[in-house]
């Protein structure tokens, strides 16, 4: 994993399988779209960050507060110092969704384990349902940083200056034939299709069949070839709730190296829903 | 009292996250359909229930007993990397056992939130099982046609 531009945010399972007895330094966090799959069994040692239910705002559209983030991590046992291994199920959407939400939090020891729940599991390495007993450890108030995240302002002018934006969702979803991901009935939106001026490169693309993230110059044929990104390109990408996009930021901003990538996370959810916002049906400019 | 109204008070008899917790006891306690029915899977994908978050085989085949011998027995597979879709389809399974097709049909709607698990699960997963059990609702109807006019398709 060393070709990556930081290869220290992607961890193997054999690594995470050598560390999880660290609770000290190293946390171990399962995050998943299903909220009782943790509870079915999981990597000994590792506690569970959902989503939706701890990571969203109770009553806002929107993440929780630095207040919450810093409870959160408290009763966690994990501390600013704390390298937190992420991994779940779904080639690790929900993992690295809620990394990118830790770094919005400017946790930045976050890791991914490459090739999620999944890989773990058929590799036959060790499942418990015991929940770790840890140690609350001091979370000091963060301060909330927006470097990683896009707003719909921010993806409206990036449409009108063709700025670099990157539609991670479905053939399907992109051009406007449906207006939810098969089989996401809930998230529906108004309209269907996509941000004028954006490359439709599904977030699939990056990985292999086992979840694992594909190789450095695979991911630049992919980025840099076919989608035509340039390397010091300030890039937006989206879906229609960010888990999806959560995946690329991943892979452009760590293994690519890019120097700025924003996840739209309010995404075709919010865009689709919006009066007034132009939309594109039909493939776009490039597919 | 209904077995659902039974089931509804054992959910409602905790408070807030734990309800998951008995969610997950039903996900752990669904039956498993035979193994004649298992075997269709890849090969006959009548019994898959599409539109589902995950990926649902449901089969309706007729019971014993009921009212008028009309009972119709659920058998479901879902895979174990969707517990919270198990443990619905589990208190539907519980809920339903010995009852006629109708019955199944007229299932509320609202069940998710009659079980008290709408403020734990969130808007989001439980639209998703709304849209679940409104199709599980019309699959089970139109099953039941099915075998009302030639009673083996539904084995």
């Amino acid at each position: 994993m060393s070709e990556y531009a930081n290869p220290e945010r992607l961890v193997s399972t054999d690594w995470v399988d050598k560390r999880r007895g660290d609770l000290g330094s190293v946390r171990i966090v399962e995050s998943n779209e299903d909220v009782l799959l943790y509870d079915t069994g999981h990597i000994p040692g590792a506690v569970k960050v959902d989503w939706h239910n701890d990571l969203q705002h109770p009553v806002l559209r929107d993440y929780i507060t630095p207040e919450m983030f810093a409870k959160l991590c408290s009763r966690l046992g994990i501390g600013p110092d704390t390298t937190v291994v992420f991994y779940g199920d779904k080639s690790n959407w929900w993992a690295a969704y809620a990394l990118w939400v830790f770094t919005m939090f400017g946790h930045e020891k976050c890791v991914l384990m490459n090739g999620g729940r999944k890989k773990w599991q058929d590799e036959g390495r060790p499942m418990t349902t015991d929940k770790p007993d840890l140690p609350a450890k001091d979370y000091p108030t963060p301060a909330i940083n927006f470097s990683n995240r896009a707003f719909r302002d921010d993806v409206l002018r990036y449409s009108r200056e063709r700025g670099p934006l990157i539609d991670v969702r479905s053939p399907g979803e992109f051009t406007g034939e449906l207006t939810h991901m098969p089989d996401y009935p809930q998230e529906g939106a108004q309209r269907g299709g996509h941000v004028p001026g954006a490359d439709n490169v599904p977030w699939a693309r990056a990985a292999n069949e086992d979840g694992t993230f594909k190789s450095r110059e695979e991911l630049e044929e992919i980025y840099l070839g076919e989608a035509g990104l340039s390397p010091g390109d300030d890039v937006i990408a989206y879906c229609r709730i960010g888990e999806r996009s959560s995946h690329t930021w991943f892979v452009l901003k760590h293994l690519l190296g890019f120097p700025r990538v924003r996840n739209y996370d309010g995404s075709w959810t919010e865009w689709g829903n919006l009066v007034g916002m132009p939309i594109e049906t039909g493939p776009g400019k490039k597919t | 009292m209904s077995k659902l109204d039974d089931i509804i008070s054992t959910f409602r008899s905790f408070e807030g996250e734990m309800r998951l917790q008995v969610l997950l006891d039903y996900a752990n306690g669904l039956p498993k359909p035979p193994p004649e029915l298992m075997a269709t899977i890849g090969k006959d994908d009548a019994a898959r229930v599409h539109e589902c978050m995950t990926p649902v085989w449901l089969w309706v085949v007729p019971g014993e007993g009921g009212e008028g011998g009309k009972s119709v027995k659920l058998f479901v597979h879902v895979g174990e990397e969707a517990p919270t879709v198990r443990g619905v389809l589990s208190v539907i399974v519980h809920a339903y056992e010995g009852a006629t097709a109708d019955e199944i049909a007229a299932m509320p709607e609202d069940l998710i939130e009659r079980l008290g698990l709408s403020p734990v699960l969130r808007m989001n997963r439980v639209i998703g099982l709304h849209a679940m059990i409104k199709r599980i609702k019309r699959e089970t109807a139109a099953h039941a046609a099915n075998a009302t006019e030639a009673p083996e398709a539904g084995r």
